[in-house]
């Protein structure tokens, strides 16, 4: 075949991690290892409250019990979680109350990454809540959400000033005892973002928070409540870039979605965290619990663009409790060189009329392992649920897997469950029809992908459309050998 | 050790038909080793997720070779022509059976005489492609009551159908059938099975089936399971296709109270095609568990597969889909749907077509639905004045009619009308 499609693949399968480098801060280490002194130190550091401490302790103690699930389509060595720091804090004058009084370096890190707060505040109006080894630095536009009511701070902060929110949602939809890195995250947690919107508000702006892993051989335990309280409405962006490490870092974060009644919640994810060198050395290990609540006529959407990590396991669920929710999960993975994603949702329909929508979109290049697995379960009482799923798979390369694992549970006679999926590599009668029509062969394979994942990348905010599009783009060409 | 033996299930159901099997050789002995390794899956094993069958070990189990005589003419698919062998609680029957003259170098005979008269043959076969660290596998394999020995040289074309003519009779009995079938090169078979009772009865049967399909060669297996409500029945089947071959197969599941069909399909030569086909129809408290797996090794081939379920009452149906395609499988088209109609308020179905691939040039889909019958065709068909039962058996007929038209046999066909008319008042004609 005339394609050059080879060289390209050579060329995108073997592209360095832009992203990789490593801000030199000086920062505050718990001591190596796992146990309940830990926990009491991490909750002494961070001034919490008695119950959250006795909310660490008793989620360790379900932690020991438990073993590291094994069914997911991935191999790696298991992590020794007694070989992890489970405290980093980068050391600070205070707190900052400018950007000027912001560690420069920190502020250079953000500028190679393109997210200039500066500009964030002025162009965008993205709200920018930034998690630098779990502990937040800067919040932006708080005073303008405050205006609305709007609470949308760090995870500590939240504990100390909003804690009766916090304790009565915290653990509701993803309980201690949920599974084994969940059960780890509510241990030691360290710091995340907490939001809730009040009763009938929309929120102006997206809310976003960008995530780094920084600090070497830190466990990232990042743990996220967004609350929308009734006919409410917010879009939340999650993105991630991690510097080049030669350990396996472990990311093990926990995400709390609560939609009452009437209320959506938009929740995004741009993942790009540093998934390993050629021969998978290093790389990010990325378990995530990410699970919703859908209460009466309320709306749970996940967006999710994967390309980061060695390791991917995540399923962003929602529970349709109420009647006439609805759940969304949109996703596009690609996995390249050795990654390994296993990942998808779990829309658990009980309310009546509920009506769930699933679409992934898989891309694997290299001698990478792609997954779906995806769960609809329609629940006796179910009436008049609706789900569609389509599961799309692409290979790159002869080497690479994609496989898809569906599970479909029907309870309810009235339900109507439709799933497809297909798996291919990009026609070549489509892009000889491309060519014949004057469009070269590298272009015709970038129209045909961005086509393909166009459905999902669609759904994402305007900022994030774009970076997961330059995510892509990088994997797009050559993808016909 | 001795205590631990004890506690498994499994080896319950090995004493139970200990010496129960029509001959031994060191595949039977070596089965019967692993099988004392092994106890019944665990719900929490991937495979087992939705089907129990830790319940099995709680009957006491016995083997019941009978000579007495029943009337099998209903079972019977092309009376007059096809080759019937009567297999009763496992064991063979020549007396109920009919055999023809077939092609000169067929071997149209029961396990038991081919253990004796063809060992060398029989060595060959038996256990090539079964996979005994499956516990249903081991258990049959240590102990095979009997079964039907084919074997069809290269170049041959058998015209007559082969059937195997299963039945249970008694209360509390096992039944281990295992077959063995090998297709020679460029040969072509039909097979029918068919799986009844005479009593409804609690009793549990435990089927293997192998089956080699040579280079270029035909089969076309129409397999029809309506045993009464008391009968378990594990149904395992290996199949080995060879390159060029063509294999199909119709499982129709219409009765029972739990079937488990585990269907092994390895595709080891270019250009084959593979053809599945399926019906289940679940009433009462029924559990149907249809697992297959196709599984492609090599380049160039095809297999398609549909299967369709009709669930009432409180039965719950599981299908578990696996299409396999390894790195090295080229070119392969796989297709793969399931449709599940859920007929009443209490049934359930558990469906998880899977795709695991990886090579990429491969057009790999599944597909999978489950609703009920569609209210805007029952209130079309209505309006046109058609009773209410009458739109619905309609649909019915509608949505079975593509699986029970590819089954091959008219009289499997006219067996599987007649069932749905009696039992469901169905009428398909």
């Amino acid at each position: 075949m005339a394609y050059k499609g080879d060289d390209l693949l050579e060329e995108v399968t073997n592209k360095d991690y832009e992203y990789g480098f490593v801000t030199d801060i000086e920062s505050d280490l718990a001591p190596v290892g796992l146990n309940a002194s830990i926990i009491r130190l991490i909750s002494q550091k961070k001034n919490e409250p008695e119950w959250l401490l006795e909310w660490r302790l008793k989620s360790f103690e379900l932690w020991q019990k438990m073993t590291e699930p094994e069914w997911a389509h991935i191999q790696y060595p298991r992590p020794d979680f007694q070989s992890f720091h489970y405290y980093a804090a980068p050391k600070q004058k205070k707190n900052p109350k400018s950007l000027d009084e912001v560690d420069p370096e920190l502020l250079k890190t953000f500028d190679k990454l393109g997210i200039s707060l500066d500009e964030q505040k002025k162009l965008t109006g993205v709200a920018v809540d930034i998690v630098v080894d779990s502990v937040s630095v800067a919040t932006t536009f708080k005073a303008k959400l405050a205006e609305l009511g709007i609470i949308f701070c760090s995870f500590s902060e939240a504990v100390q000033e909003h804690p009766q929110l916090v304790q009565k949602y915290l653990g509701t939809v993803v309980p201690r005892s949920d599974n084994f890195y969940a059960a780890l995250n509510s241990a030691v947690f360290t710091d995340g973002s907490f939001c809730y919107i009040p009763k009938g508000v929309r929120c102006p702006m997206e809310l976003s928070t960008y995530f780094r892993i920084n600090e070497a051989k830190t466990g990232q335990f990042e743990r996220t409540l967004v609350i929308a309280d009734e006919d409410s409405y917010v879009s939340y962006l999650e993105g991630c870039t991690a510097p080049m490490r030669d350990e396996n870092q472990l990311h093990a974060a926990v995400v709390e979605l609560i939609a009452l009644d009437g209320a959506e919640i938009k929740y995004s994810t741009v993942q790009n965290w540093y998934p390993g060198d050629d021969e998978g050395k290093g790389g990010v290990y990325n378990f995530v619990t990410k699970r919703g609540i859908c209460h009466n006529r309320s709306t749970i959407s996940w967006t999710q663009v994967e390309t980061g990590s060695a390791i991917t396991w995540k399923y962003p669920s929602c529970i349709l409790k109420g009647d006439h929710a609805v759940g969304e999960f949109f996703s596009v993975a690609l996995t390249n060189k050795l990654q390994q994603a296993d990942t998808g949702t779990k829309m658990i329909h009980i309310g009546k009329n509920t009506k769930s929508t699933i679409i992934s979109k898989g891309i694997s290049a290299g001698k990478s392992q792609n997954s779906y697995r995806g769960l609809v379960k329609i629940g006796k009482n179910a009436e008049n649920a609706r789900n569609f799923s389509q599961c799309d798979s692409l290979l790159m390369g002869d080497r690479c897997g994609a496989h898809t694992f569906p599970y479909i549970e029907v309870e309810n006679p009235s339900a109507q469950v439709e799933h497809e999926a297909t798996t291919s590599k990009i026609g070549e009668d489509q892009i000889f029809y491309c060519n014949q029509r004057g469009i070269d062969t590298e272009k015709a394979i970038s129209l045909i992908v961005n086509g393909y994942a166009k459905e999902v990348l669609n759904k994402l905010p305007m900022e994030f459309a774009v970076e997961a599009q330059k995510l892509l783009a990088i994997s797009l060409e050559g993808s016909v050998g | 050790m001795t205590a631990t033996l004890e506690m498994r299930k499994s080896q319950k159901i090995r004493e139970a038909v200990k010496n129960a099997g029509c001959f031994s050789n060191s595949a039977t002995r070596e089965a019967d080793q692993q099988l004392a390794e092994l106890d019944l899956p665990h719900f929490k094993a991937e495979a087992w997720k939705y089907t129990r069958v830790g319940y099995l070990a709680a009957t006491k189990w016995s083997a019941n070779p009978t000579s007495e005589i029943y009337d099998i003419s209903h079972w019977k698919a092309d009376p007059e022509e096809a080759n019937t062998l009567v297999f009763v609680n496992g064991y063979y029957r020549a007396d109920l059976s009919s055999l023809h003259e077939m092609p000169a170098g067929v071997i149209v005979t029961d396990l038991k005489t081919a253990s004796e008269y063809h060992p060398e043959l029989l060595e060959a076969q038996y256990g090539k492609h079964t996979v005994n660290t499956e516990v249903f596998t081991a258990l049959n394999a240590a102990q095979p009551f009997g079964g039907l020995f084919l074997y069809i040289p290269d170049h041959v074309v058998v015209e007559r159908t082969v059937q195997m003519l299963h039945l249970v009779t008694h209360e509390d009995t096992i039944a281990q059938p295992h077959h063995l079938i090998r297709v020679g090169e460029n040969a072509q078979v039909k097979l029918v099975g068919t799986f009844g009772s005479i009593n409804s009865c609690n009793a549990f049967v435990n089927s293997v089936m192998q089956i080699s399909v040579g280079k270029a060669a035909h089969v076309q297996y129409d397999k029809l399971q309506a045993e009464d409500e008391g009968i378990s029945h594990i149904c395992t089947e290996y199949v080995h296709q060879d390159a060029q071959s063509t294999f199909k197969i119709n499982t129709i599941t219409l009765n029972g109270k739990m079937i488990r069909n585990s269907l092994h399909i390895s595709v080891n030569g270019k250009h084959c095609e593979t053809y599945l086909n399926g019906l289940y129809v679940g009433k009462g408290r029924q559990h149907i568990d249809n697992h297959t797996q196709v599984d492609h090794r090599v380049p160039d081939c095809y297999s398609e597969e549909n299967y369709k379920g009709l669930m009432d009452e409180a039965s719950s149906a599981v299908f578990n889909g696996k299409v396999f395609v390894r790195q090295d499988a080229q070119k392969t088209n796989a297709f793969q749907n399931n449709g599940n109609i859920l007929l009443s308020r209490d049934a359930r179905v558990n469906s998880k077509p899977e795709l695991e691939i990886y090579a990429d040039d491969v057009k790999c889909s599944h597909g999978s639905t489950t609703g009920r019958l569609n209210e805007e065709a029952l209130f079309y068909l209505r309006a046109r004045g058609l009773g209410k039962h009458s739109a619905r058996r309609l649909l019915i007929a509608a949505f079975a009619s593509d699986v029970l038209e590819s089954i091959d046999n008219k009289s499997v066909r006219a067996m599987v009308n007649r069932y749905l008319q009696d039992r469901h008042n169905w009428s398909f004609d």
